[in-house]
């Protein structure tokens, strides 16, 4: 004989790699532009530019694609 | 044809097709309420939301305003990435998809009805309400402003800036009257894919300009105003207190709980549509300003006496000087679809909380859907034309006044966390409005504008630490908010179980473990 008690679940892998990368990106524009502020260019682009447009396509495109198995997990788990 | 005949024939093409892709058969809703006209009953699948978030969300900064940044402050506007990427995939990720839960849920049509639904009804509502509209009517008047300068001076002058504004403002108010929320949609979507194409366009268009293209316009940037590579900018202004604070208070904390942000997310189909949106948007965001700055630097390039709030002219004029005729009606009829795109999103939003949460809510309590759909038009029609009486006046109002708005919405963040995260915030109706009034009176204590308008000397401590208003709007508010709440009655605890309930339903992480039966005595030896 066998009953249920619910309990908190912890996080997906994949949630926590989303906050992770989420953190990371966010750092790497606010705090880390401070270490680059050069008049550089990047083909052509200022390199404060480059940084800050390159690691926000890195945000994007990683928080995408992470968020994206999260829901996929959430589909396979029942969850909304 | 003189050129300017052909910037106002493309004009009225892009008014044409406006006025019917925003009154079409696709804006038919299938019943008259008010559910299904501030907002849309049945609700919008992933596609039309994510375009008309996209383009809903956009504002005349986006044409020209963000060009005039890049001018004035140089590289210093790329900051804006933490907005642009940060707040849909925490933002709208996050809060959205709870509001659009609670939102299809408990049939709410305005940002009051979620609130007090959570703390409780009364004089609060219409508190929420109209603290709420006088934060987007500034917004709503800025979002004219800039566009109605951008076609007078395509034009030549021969539409003058008050034709300008009227003619926006009626194309918003036939689209709105007739279908609402629908159609503010529909045409948000084809405004934003218009937009998009129009900044991309002036970029190359740009660089044509500019002899040896991208590494031609950093060579000529560096010798003429070095300053505009690199942080702080030409005028100082980008400091370490200001990226830290402006980009996320100043933005994107506020940007996606605007009323209009509210109507898009009870509009979406299901929570998981908006989930997805969320994780998207910043394609389309981030999309829209990697250009702005090609733009913005070939403006100071060309017209390098534009200085202080001047350089949003130097794109203007960058297209009636040098642009040929079509392409510079283009470029204008995109600055129309950024402004206007939120104009009407903001026209409805504000018309919905005027119709439910005052004239409803305080005046006539009990009439057919029909009546207040009527009155929610009228509405309608009497916030345009405040907003056109407002921007036909030069003032520096306005400018000061978007700002005041981020930190006036950026307000409400704590009665949301309360609401929308379970078991973090425990704040009561009281706590939630005092918390808001001295925030408020904080965020412009601190803002050195509001001071001349008061004919008052800008105190010598401002900027304070050189952080934007908006943070110690913030900063107050969620302490004082909890500090009063420990003193005041708690919501109704049924409101709070049924709202936390359905959120845990639907967001609700627990796992079902099997546990062992208990053991009898014998089997305990």
């Amino acid at each position: 004989m066998s009953s249920e008690l619910e309990s908190p679940e912890p996080w997906t892998i994949w949630e926590k790699f989303y906050v992770a990368w989420f953190l990371l990106c966010f750092l790497m524009v606010w705090v880390g532009v401070w270490a680059v502020n050069e008049p550089v260019s990047v083909l052509g682009f200022p390199l404060v530019y480059a940084w800050c447009t390159g690691w926000g396509i890195a945000w994007q495109t990683g928080c995408c694609f992470i968020g994206l198995k999260v829901e996929r997990d959430d589909e396979l788990a029942g969850r909304s | 044809m003189e050129s300017w005949h052909y910037t106002l024939i493309i004009v009225i093409a892009y008014a044409t097709l406006i006025l019917w892709i925003g009154t079409g058969k696709w804006t038919k809703g299938g019943r008259v309420s008010m559910d299904d006209y501030f907002k849309v009953g049945p609700g919008f699948g992933f596609l039309v939301l994510y375009l008309g978030m996209a383009g809903g969300f956009h504002t005349a900064f986006a044409i020209p305003g963000s060009m005039g940044f890049y001018h004035r402050h140089g590289v210093a506007f790329v900051g804006n990435i933490l907005w642009t990427v940060g707040a849909p995939l925490f933002m709208i990720y996050f809060f959205g998809s709870r509001i659009t839960c609670l939102g299809r849920k408990f049939n709410y049509i305005t940002p009051a009805d979620l609130i007090v639904d959570y703390f409780g009804e009364g004089k609060f509502r219409a508190f929420i309400s109209l603290y709420a509209l006088s934060c987007c009517v500034p917004l709503m008047t800025a979002n004219i402003t800039g566009p109605a300068r951008l076609l007078s001076g395509g034009t030549e002058g021969h539409i003058p800036y008050l034709g300008a504004l009227i003619a926006m403002g009626v194309l918003v108010i036939i689209y709105v009257w007739k279908s609402g929320l629908r159609g503010v949609t529909w045409t948000t979507v084809a405004q934003a894919v218009w937009m998009f194409v129009a900044i991309w366009a002036a970029a190359f268009w740009c660089l044509s300009l500019v002899p040896g293209g991208m590494q031609g316009l950093f060579n000529a940037v560096e010798t003429a105003n070095p300053a505009m590579l690199t942080l702080p900018g030409p005028e100082g202004m980008a400091t370490p207190q200001w990226w830290f604070s402006w980009p996320v208070f100043g933005i994107a904390l506020y940007w996606a709980i605007l009323p209009r942000g509210f109507m898009f997310f009870y509009s979406a189909r299901d929570v998981k549509t908006v989930r997805k949106a969320g994780l998207t948007l910043g394609f389309y965001l981030m999309g829209m300003y990697i250009p702005a700055m090609i733009i913005g630097f070939t403006g100071a390039l060309f017209y390098p006496q534009l200085v202080g709030s001047g350089a949003e002219q130097s794109f203007p004029l960058l297209l009636a000087e040098r642009a040929p005729a079509w392409f510079a009606g283009l470029i204008v009829a995109g600055g129309l679809a950024a402004g206007m795109s939120s104009l009407d999103a903001d026209t409805n939003a504000n018309s919905a909380m005027l119709t439910k949460d005052v004239y409803k809510g305080f005046i006539r309590k009990e009439a057919p859907p029909e009546h207040y759909v009527g009155v929610g038009r009228i509405f309608v029609v009497c916030l345009v034309v405040i907003t056109v009486a407002a921007a036909s006046y030069d003032w520096g109002l306005v400018t000061i006044m978007v700002g005041v708005t981020a930190a006036m919405i950026t307000q409400l963040l704590p009665a949301l966390i309360a609401i929308l995260i379970p078991g973090s915030l425990k704040l009561t109706k009281v706590g939630v409005t005092v918390g808001i009034v001295v925030g408020l009176i904080v965020s412009l204590a601190v803002r050195e504008q509001v001071y001349p308008m008061l004919g008052m000397a800008t105190p010598s401590w401002l900027p304070l630490l050189g952080v934007d208003p908006s943070f110690w709007g913030v900063a107050i508010n969620f302490p004082v908010a909890w500090i009063v709440s420990r003193f005041t009655p708690l919501p109704d605890p049924e409101s709070v179980a049924r709202i936390q309930g359905a959120l845990r339903e639907e967001f609700g992480r627990v796992r079902r473990r099997p546990i062992d039966a208990p053991r009898s005595a014998a089997q305990e030896g």
